[in-house]
């Protein structure tokens, strides 16, 4: 008879042999607007619907807060959402108040989100433009950088739940926890002009990753211009620097609401702000041009 | 020494496992699926049309990938974004939510940022 040692030996044989490659369980689900999946090791899988729970709820919070407010100005949103409105106001000193949590109320003229697609004349953006400078008649929308907050919320979840690898990706707002057994998470950043090439492969631990885009809501206006989805707030118009605006950051929100302010910045008013603030950039500007900033290149695939 | 019962178990678990784990990581193989807001469904690779929506969508399925045909949403960014055929490939068409994806066992990364 072997001994109780080689016995042991044996099965722990076994399950290494097992646990060496660790699988992973991803869900899939429409969710703010976008595709979200979330990844977490095989073992760990009940935590996908709490994570999913998190998401749907605070998606809904702040749609109720949101329209609430975009009906009545003197609504008290829920402290969290309250926070996460102040918080936008980093990104309008950071862009000189070309961002703004109320761009809504310029995008909105335009048909966006749904349509259907017009061109405003330009006494109707000056009025909008108007409004905003005062913050009357304004349209509250914190798509830019929401997504960001409740993907970092979802993480949270998984965190609490002693899991310490997992991705949560909200079309493109991603946040890679922790690594793979055998290497870290790898994103690739799409090519904005093939979207079946990719332009840079990042590796991410405990960071996130978001990228803003001309392309993906987009409308072409009767004078053959794209109009796209993002509005610089002091003129009504698209910026028209950029492709697409990648950026790494420690949190999901930074990450989604910094890819859409340093759209509106040109790049060398980007490379200020981002040695400034210690997050990498990746820009594809409308010639073509990629530049890597503030330290991109060290995330990228060896 | 003599071969117990429990030894030949535990041998014969053995190699099953590492069957098992060779043949679970035989990378490269590819699985295309459909998502929609309720369920993640794998489609075989093989000729076909299928048709979503009423037949308002349309995915064209070949032994390569497949694709969005045909759709009535307003920008027809699933149209645009062509043929879903190598590892990490999506087409999503979101006012339909609707997506394909392909699937690999082992891939060049995790994630599409777009």
């Amino acid at each position: 008879m072997p001994s109780l040692f080689a016995k042991i030996l044996c099965c722990l044989l076994i399950v290494a042999l097992f646990g060496c490659k660790e699988s992973y369980k991803t869900e899939q689900f429409y969710a703010m607007g976008t595709f979200v999946s979330i990844t977490v090791p095989e073992k760990n899988a009940d935590i996908i619907v709490n994570a999913r729970s998190k998401i749907t709820s605070l998606e809904a919070a702040v749609k109720e807060d949101t329209e609430k407010f975009n009906r009545n100005p003197r609504y008290k949103p829920r402290p969290a959402v309250a926070e996460l409105i102040e918080r936008g106001s980093s990104y309008e000193l950071i862009t000189d108040g070309r961002f703004s949590v109320y761009a809504a109320t310029i995008s909105k003229l335009y048909g966006f989100p749904e349509g259907a697609y017009r061109v405003p004349d330009q006494s109707e953006l000056d009025t909008a433009l108007d409004n905003i400078s005062r913050g009357t008649n304004v349209s509250l929308d914190l798509g830019a950088y929401a997504k960001g907050w409740i993907v970092d919320e979802a993480i949270r979840t998984i965190k609490e739940a002693g899991i310490k690898t997992a991705m949560v990706n909200a079309g493109g707002d991603l946040y890679a926890l922790g690594k793979r057994p055998d290497r870290d998470w790898r994103v690739a950043i799409q090519d904005p002009k093939n979207s079946r090439d990719y332009i840079s492969i990042v590796n991410l631990e405990n960071m996130a990753v978001a990228t803003s885009g001309d392309y993906e809501r987009a409308f072409k206006a009767p004078d053959g211009r794209m109009i796209f989805h993002i509005f610089d707030a002091t003129t009504g118009q698209n910026p028209e620097y950029y492709h697409s605006v990648s950026v790494i950051a420690p949190t999901t929100e930074e990450a989604d609401g910094l890819s859409t302010a340093f759209f509106l910045i040109n790049p060398s008013e980007v490379r200020a702000k981002c040695a400034k603030l210690k997050t990498p950039v990746l820009l594809y500007t409308v010639n073509g041009n990629l530049m890597k900033l503030c330290g991109w290149e060290k995330f990228e695939k060896k | 020494m003599k071969r117990s019962k429990l030894d030949i178990l535990i041998i014969s678990a053995l190699i099953a496992a590492s069957l098992f784990y060779m043949l679970n990581v035989s990378g490269g193989e590819k699985r295309l699926y459909l998502i929609d807001t309720k369920k993640k469904e794998e489609i075989k690779l093989k000729d076909a049309n299928i048709s979503l929506d009423n037949g308002h969508v349309i995915i064209q399925v070949t032994a390569e990938g497949a694709r969005f045909l045909e759709s009535d949403c307003p920008n027809k960014v699933c149209i645009k974004q062509g043929w879903v055929k190598n590892c990490g490939d999506t087409a999503v068409c979101v006012p339909k939510h609707l997506a394909l994806v392909m699937e690999c066992k082992e891939q060049d990364y995790d994630a599409i940022s777009q």
